[in-house]
């Protein structure tokens, strides 16, 4: 494959996430935001979102584990993992913690229980999929070519 | 290197300094950013160092007083180089909140008149209008983006530029002033790079909520609350034109 291919791959993989609502327009905020001076900035920040995550997960998990739940504690963890899932684009994280929110405020432990799922699914997902494409960038780079910028206009 | 619909890197500066619309800006405005999130933290940092400012950026509001020099318990910092030109915090934050946070400046007979912006994650009319009532500049719904920042030192330039005056008066006025005048289209549609085609400065943005879709929160600063980000922005980002 050449970097001409490669490059297209990549743009196709990422339009691919766009379409399916795994990614919002954030993420292309970020992309702007990186240059030649600072050319990890997006792994960084995601790398950033990861750690946040695993952590807020695991608190998660155990807060909703207690025998008398406190939902203001879960909620905060929620709120959190919102708007990181927010600040780097990972929409269906983000829409997730949303739903999540409005069952704490019902009290409704449940229902928090399969958003805490389906969050977590929608997590790991997005994560799957980023770690493709940085993946896919750095075989650009290794390759000698620089790395594309989406487009918004389909 | 550039093949059909792809863009090739350059300096992300380069294309921000072409929208600076301030003609003479030799000193590089300093910020105070205060966020309790990581993520958050890097993004505006980020987001201001590539328009040109320069940034501090602390993870609480009590952090924030102590760099200020207002926190009781330490000395205060004098150092003069070190000059805070604009504030930008955010609201629900562990401990002291963004809105304390404004108060205490406002209430600093040397701080006072340093320009402060509330950023939050939820849309609550509410919330903005207790915000601005104590005195803070501008209200910016996250996530945060370049056009956020773009305005916000806009007006900072204006004021420095004006003497300050008028910046304590009739706020969503010169908000949508400021909207008006920043960042045109035709700006953006030359560049090669992949700027959403959505003007940024769409009255549709983060700065004035729609009013059909908040719920007033209760007395407490950063409990739950229904309200969803404002759907029209996401749409601009991610449907096709």
């Amino acid at each position: 494959m050449d970097v001409g291919q490669m490059q297209r791959r990549l743009l196709d993989y990422t339009k691919s996430l766009f379409m399916e609502g795994v990614l919002d327009g954030q993420f292309l905020q970020l992309q702007q935001l990186q240059d030649e001076s600072n050319p990890d900035f997006v792994v960084e920040v995601v790398s950033l979102f990861f750690e946040d995550s695993e952590r807020l997960l695991n608190d998660l998990t155990r807060a909703l584990d207690q025998p008398n739940v406190d939902f203001k504690t879960v909620d905060s963890h929620v709120h959190q993992w919102k708007g990181s899932s927010s600040s780097i684009g990972a929409s269906r994280v983000k829409n997730g913690c949303i739903a999540f929110r409005n069952f704490c405020e019902e009290q409704n432990i449940e229902a928090c229980l399969r958003c805490l799922q389906q969050v977590k699914q929608e997590y790991y997902l997005v994560k799957n999929k980023l770690e493709t494409l940085f993946r896919m960038e750095q075989q650009i780079v290794a390759a000698g070519g620089s790395i594309p910028i989406l487009e918004l206009s389909f | 290197m550039t093949t059909n619909g792809v863009a090739s890197w350059r300096r992300i500066s380069d294309r921000i300094d072409g929208f600076d619309l301030s003609p003479s800006d030799s000193e590089e405005v300093h910020v105070l950013a205060v966020d309790d999130s990581f993520v958050d933290r890097k993004v505006i940092e980020r987001l201001l160092t590539v328009s040109s400012c320069k940034v501090t950026a602390v993870d609480s509001g009590r952090r924030a007083l102590q760099f200020l020099g207002l926190d009781e318990e330490k000395n205060a910092n004098s150092f003069d180089g070190l000059k805070v030109d604009l504030i930008i915090t955010d609201y629900c934050m562990p401990g002291m909140t963004g809105y304390e946070l404004l108060k205490k400046i406002k209430e600093s007979s040397t701080f006072r008149e340093i320009p402060v912006v509330i950023m939050s994650s939820e849309n609550i009319l509410a919330r903005i209008d207790r915000c601005l009532e104590e005195g803070a500049e501008d209200f910016i719904v996250k996530p945060v983006k370049l056009s956020d920042v773009r305005r916000i030192k806009d007006y900072m330039t204006k004021d420095i530029k004006l003497g300050n005056e008028g910046s304590g008066g009739n706020k969503r006025k010169i908000r949508e002033t400021s909207d008006l005048s920043s960042s045109p289209p035709s700006t953006l549609s030359s560049l090669p790079s992949s700027l959403p085609s959505s003007p940024p400065s769409s009255p549709l943005q983060s700065m004035s909520p729609s009013p059909s879709q908040s719920i007033f929160s209760s007395s407490a600063p950063c409990s739950p609350s229904s309200t969803f980000d404002s759907p029209t922005r996401r749409l601009k980002m991610t449907l096709s034109d």
